[in-house]
Order: C-alpha cells, then sequence, then structure tokens
C-alpha cells in the first residue's frame, strides 16, 4: 500500500474490524500521520470512558421498600403457602357472600384527595372511593388488589369495580375470562400501573383495566373516553365562560355604583342604600 | 453479620435465603451502575422506574437463579432487555439512522452533556455495547455474553455506534 488508506480504513484498524489488517498496519508502522489518526480514533474511547462514567447514586429508602415488597410477594407463592391460599380463599369467598366488602387502598408516599373532600397522606388506607388526586406533589399508591399505582403531580384518577359483564363489554381476547375487576381512568395528568405481571402507564384519557394474576391491561377506552371527556372539558369550558361574563358584568355595575355614590357624597347627600357602612334598607339610629 | 462487606456470592446466597438487609445490599451496590446505563439509554425520568422494575425482575428471580458467581451478569442481563422492551414500546422513536461517512474524530472539549445526550439518539444496538464497555467497564467477552453476540459483532457495533455518536454531535442532533 503506498497511498494513504482513508480515514475509514485507518477507524476500521482502530477498532479492530478491518476485513484485512495487515497491509494498514504496516502502513501505519511507516506512517506517523495515519498513525497518529488511529491513536485520534482510539483516543475517543478514553473520552467516552470519561464523559459517560456514571455518577454515584443511592436508592431511597421507598426503592428498596418496593423491592422488598415484591420479592415478599413472589416468596409467598411456595407450595405450602399456595394450600394455605387457597383454604384462605375459600373462607374469604364464603365471607364476602355474607359481609359487606371493604376495599382498603393504603397510600406509601404523598397525599392524595378523595371525591369526597377527604385528604389522605401516607401511611394511611382508605375505602375504594370513585376518585381521587393529586396536587403539586407525586403520590403512591398500594391498591386493594395489590397494584401499585404512581401518580405525578396534578393527576386525577377514577377507580370504578366492575363486575364480568362489564368487563366483558370492554370486548378484546384479553378480557376474556375475568370475573372482576378495578378500572382505572385517568382524567388528567398521567399514572403508573405496576403488577408482579407486568406495568402499564397512562396519560390522560386512558383506561386500565386491574384484575387478579394479569398485568394491568389497557382497553381501547381512549377514543370514547377521550370524546367523553372532551365533551366535559367543553361543558365545563361553556360554564367557565358563562361565570366570567356575569363576573364582568357584576363587576361593572359595582364600578358604576362606586362612581354614583362618590358622586352624591361629593355632592354633600346621603347616597343610595345608606351612609357607608349601613346596610341597605336599614334605618339611620340616632344615638 | 454484616452484609455490606459480604462478597457478593455469599450475598446472592443470602438474599436467596431472604436474610434481611442482603437484598438491599445487592440493590445498593448494582444501583449506581445500572441507573447511570438506563439514564443514558432511556433519559433521567424513565430511568428510575425502569431500574425499579429490574429490581423487582431480580429479586422475583433470585430462587431460580443458580449462577451465584455471574450475577452481575444476568442482573446487566436483565436490565439490558428491559431497557430495550421499553424502547421498543416508546411511541415516535425515530428509526435506524442512516449510514453515516467518516467524520474526523471527537474533540477532547467535546461537550459531555451533548455527548450523553447524542447517546439517547442513538439505536439501541449501538448504545448497548458503548455503554456496557465505556460507561460500566466490561469486557468485549462480557458484552459479547450479556447481549448474546459474538466479539466481533460488538466490535462492528462499537465501530458503527461511535460512527453515528460523532455524525450526531455534528449536526447537533441530540
Amino acid at each position: 500500500m503506498n497511498a494513504h488508506p482513508n480515514l475509514d480504513d485507518l477507524e476500521r484498524l482502530a477498532r479492530d474490524v478491518a476485513e484485512d489488517p495487515g497491509p494498514l498496519e504496516n502502513h501505519v508502522r511507516a506512517c506517523a500521520a495515519c498513525a497518529a489518526r488511529v491513536e485520534e480514533f482510539r483516543g475517543e474511547e478514553d473520552l467516552l470512558r470519561e464523559h459517560l462514567a456514571p455518577a454515584v447514586q443511592q436508592p431511597s429508602a421507598l426503592f428498596l421498600e418496593r423491592i422488598a415488597a415484591a420479592k415478599q410477594s413472589k416468596a409467598r407463592d411456595g407450595w405450602w403457602r399456595q394450600m394455605a391460599t387457597a383454604a384462605a380463599v375459600l373462607l374469604g369467598l364464603l365471607f364476602a357472600l355474607t359481609h359487606p366488602r371493604k376495599e382498603l387502598h393504603r397510600v406509601l408516599e404523598g397525599r392524595v384527595t378523595l371525591s369526597d373532600g377527604r385528604s389522605v397522606g401516607a401511611p394511611s388506607t382508605f375505602e375504594n372511593v370513585g376518585g381521587l388526586e393529586t396536587t403539586l406533589e407525586k403520590a403512591t399508591l398500594r391498591l386493594s388488589d395489590g397494584t401499585l399505582m404512581e401518580l405525578r403531580p396534578s393527576t386525577r384518577v377514577e377507580l370504578k369495580e366492575l363486575a364480568r359483564d362489564e368487563i366483558a363489554g370492554l370486548g378484546g381476547d384479553d378480557m376474556k375470562g375475568i370475573a372482576s375487576g378495578i378500572l382505572v381512568t385517568v382524567l388528567s395528568g398521567s399514572l403508573s400501573l405496576s403488577q408482579a405481571q407486568g406495568r402499564e402507564d397512562l396519560l390522560a384519557g386512558r383506561s386500565a383495566v386491574l384484575a387478579a394474576s394479569r398485568a394491568p391491561l389497557r382497553v381501547g377506552l381512549a377514543q370514547e373516553g377521550g370524546a367523553a371527556l372532551s365533551k366535559r372539558l367543553d361543558s365545563l369550558a361553556a360554564e367557565i365562560g358563562k361565570l366570567e361574563a356575569e363576573i364582568q358584568k357584576l363587576e361593572k355595575e359595582n364600578a358604576q355604583l362606586r362612581e354614583e355614590r362618590k358622586a352624591v357624597v361629593e355632592n354633600g347627600g346621603t347616597p343610595p342604600g345608606g351612609a357607608p357602612g349601613q346596610l341597605p334598607g336599614s334605618s339611620v339610629k340616632e344615638k | 453479620m454484616l452484609v455490606d462487606v459480604l462478597p457478593e456470592k455469599e450475598l446472592v446466597q443470602q438474599a436467596r435465603l431472604g436474610r434481611s438487609g442482603a437484598l438491599e445490599e445487592l440493590v445498593r451496590r448494582y444501583y449506581p451502575d445500572l441507573h447511570a446505563y438506563l439514564s443514558k439509554l432511556l433519559g433521567p425520568h424513565e430511568a428510575e422506574d425502569a431500574l425499579q422494575d429490574v429490581f423487582i425482575k431480580m429479586a422475583q428471580g433470585l430462587e431460580r437463579y443458580q449462577d451465584e458467581d455471574r450475577f452481575g451478569a444476568w442482573l446487566t442481563t436483565i436490565a439490558v432487555n428491559h431497557a430495550r422492551d421499553l424502547l421498543r414500546r416508546r411511541a415516535g422513536r425515530a428509526g435506524p439512522l442512516p449510514e453515516p461517512v467518516c467524520e474526523p474524530p471527537l474533540a477532547e472539549n467535546e461537550d459531555q452533556g451533548r455527548l450523553a445526550d447524542a447517546i439517547q439518539g442513538l439505536p439501541a444496538q449501538f448504545a448497548e455495547p458503548l455503554l456496557l464497555i465505556y460507561q460500566q467497564d466490561l469486557t468485549q467477552a462480557q458484552v459479547a455474553d450479556i447481549l448474546g453476540i459474538s466479539i466481533a459483532a460488538v466490535k462492528m457495533r462499537i465501530y458503527r455506534g461511535i460512527r453515528q455518536l460523532r455524525a450526531l454531535l455534528k449536526e447537533g442532533r441530540p
């Protein structure tokens, strides 16, 4: 090889992927300029090492708790525990048939406001309610079925228990055979649902069904849910528009009244509705 | 027994037996490197959630896992595969980049932030070996084992990955 090899060949040599390295190596040994180029290419690897070096990070206590909880959940699947679990399920079914069911969700991190106005912070439990929301902080909940729900700030969620026929009505092969579940609908914001079987991230307008021993099942309610949500938002926007118009009208009337009152007072008279501080319709009592 | 001084093989055994603190110590030891890897591949916002999933899979798979000498490689493989799954699901991700022409080597004063961001713009098949070799400091043989490819394939992906990285940086497109 008399002519200098091109840059690509020199780079291939540097990375040890040259098809025929022999002639290249011979040339580089004899050519300082090409040898320097090969060294530059190899030097890129040192740059990458330096710039990609990991910063030291440590897991939070909540992070560690979640990992430990997941392992315990798996450990409970030992065969003798399965026997005990089967017996417990039978007893539980019997109990559920004869007693009203009380679903409890647990707040692990942050605070949520329920649809009934209650504010619940970690570590607390609450019954299954129609909806809940976070404010400026994120929140993490463990739902009654064991699902971990992580809500981003300013997220509103609707939870609804579904029976078999309601789930079947959602359509899709995934929904077949599910006896009951919780329908999670994100009204605003976003959240993540994690179960041992899988994980699903939901944005506003999306829904998922939580069923025992399954990963969260995203449902095709996006369009339906999105249309309903849009309709609701339009209706709210219209109401807000009306309220704003009323407020403007009242402010205008208020300003007019203030002007009239001011004019009367300046002329030495008693303003309509009585003296300042006196309620309209009431008489002024002489002391 | 203090778990933080146990050798890894023993720590894995203790964690499998459910000994208090052993699982936590394993998580602590691997958290920084895997967090850095997933951050570069997925972005910092997704990295934490992805890392949690990786460690949960590790915790739940410990009972079945037998080869205690290869625990690090096994855990890294879980992280690599999980990141791949997430990248596949990610909507709107750009397809493979066209093969670039050879550009001059990266400069020493290349901006660290831009370089790190550019990694995210690479297809996973190139970003993975780059991070495993130059960030996680694994050998080509270890990377080949984790990715399930030959050493020659690792070298080729490094070669193509660095070329694409250089082209991305030159265009200013992370």
